[in-house]
């Protein structure tokens, strides 16, 4: 995809603010590169001092209809506190843009509000974790928090930062786990084994059933997604 | 007697650790699967102080138990045929068997010390399944330090 493409596809009269931009900007490059083929655009700009942002989610009124932004602003002091948005779109695809600015507008009030509310539950993740391994320097059989199970429990959340918050315990071998519950029952408990991998449990209730299917095993954290979307459990789908 | 089965209508409690607590008070499954070098996982059987009642019973669990317990422990009760009915779905052979502990130096004998036994390795996934199960039959939670 060359920037010339993507050239194409910007406007200049869409002006709007995302405030506190920078100040999670590496947060935030971490979750955009996980929908699209950011990093490639960002190279290609970036030698134009300018950055762009691109990403994609559902939106709550279009479900099923994946958006696309793409964005780009300023970024000569990356320490700024907001950064304005000089150029804006929004299509369905990169090929089949969406000229209404109007609707543009409120897609990226609605990613604001999501973005606020995605930190929000990073932060209490965070505050968290911090609680657990307090608890954990007390207790004399535990092996503290393991700094692989955390680094992959950062990189699963962060690679779907619409999902619901999890809760999260300490488990005596220093792993962190995280466990997902539906009103319906259903449950999915993901403990992080470090090196990618997570040992699984998934609880499905059926529909108009009384019964529930139980699984459980170890996978690579990217091969649990497809477990949990074959299940169609929506947990770590919407918030 | 030590060995025989807890009567079905009875109530045990196992200590969870602060960690095994998740945020909103629920028990987690990791407070239910055993440790390395654990064949049982232990509980304590409340009917065992008769004619108390359940404070009282909890009050003895408290005095007796040899647990390293925290402030923000809980206790999680569990009702034995219940618990053992929802897990005989994914495991056959899970028991709750008495095994009251003996006067130990400083520790007074303690003949509430139970067990369940049948329970797969804590580090298998099936230990991870079990576990979760169990988690859901907890009924309720006491303070572990009053």
């Amino acid at each position: 995809m060359s920037t010339a493409t993507m050239d194409d596809f910007l406007h200049s009269a869409s002006i709007d603010v995302v405030p506190n931009f920078t100040q999670n900007l590496d947060r935030y490059w971490r979750i955009a590169e996980c929908y699209s083929p950011a990093i490639s655009i960002e190279q290609e700009i970036d030698a134009d001092r300018r950055k762009a942002f691109i990403t994609h989610y559902r939106l709550p009124a279009s479900q099923h209809r994946p958006k696309v932004f793409l964005g780009f602003f300023d970024s000569e002091n990356a320490e700024d506190d907001c950064m304005r948005v000089t150029h804006l779109t929004s299509a369905n695809t990169l090929e089949d843009e969406l000229s209404s600015s109007d609707l543009i507008s409120q897609y990226l009030a609605e990613f604001e509000e999501m973005w606020v509310e995605t930190q929000k539950t990073y932060q209490g993740y965070a505050n968290r974790i911090e609680e657990l391994r307090e608890f954990a320097s007390e207790d004399d059989e535990s092996s503290g928090l393991g700094e692989s199970s955390k680094e992959d429990f950062w990189w699963f959340v962060e690679s779907m930062p619409l999902a619901r918050k999890a809760e999260l315990v300490l488990m005596d071998n220093g792993n962190l786990r995280a466990v997902w519950k539906g009103d319906d029952k259903s449950h999915i408990g993901l403990q992080f084994l470090g090196d990618r991998l997570g040992e699984y449990v998934i609880f499905k209730r059926r529909p108009h059933s009384k019964q529930i299917s139980r699984v459980a095993g170890i996978d690579t954290l990217e091969g649990l997604k497809k477990q949990v979307r074959a299940f169609d459990i929506p947990l770590l789908e919407n918030r | 007697m030590t060995g025989d089965d807890l009567p079905g209508d009875s109530h045990v409690v196992h200590y969870a650790k602060p960690t095994e607590i998740a945020e909103g008070g629920r028990v987690d499954g990791s407070a239910f699967r055993l440790r390395e070098g654990e064949s049982g996982l232990s509980i304590h059987w409340l009917e065992c102080f008769e004619g108390l009642s359940k404070p009282q019973q909890l009050d003895e669990v408290r005095r007796l138990s040899r647990l390293k317990r925290k402030r923000k422990g809980r206790f999680a009760e569990l009702h034995v045929d219940r618990t053992r009915r929802h897990v005989s779905d994914q495991l056959d052979g899970i028991r709750f068997v008495h095994k009251p502990s003996d006067a130990d130096g400083d520790y007074e004998a303690d003949p509430s010390h139970s067990e369940i036994i049948g329970l797969p390795p804590g580090d298998s996934s099936l230990g991870a399944l079990i576990g979760d199960m169990i988690a859901e039959c907890v009924e309720t939670t006491y303070l572990a330090v009053q």
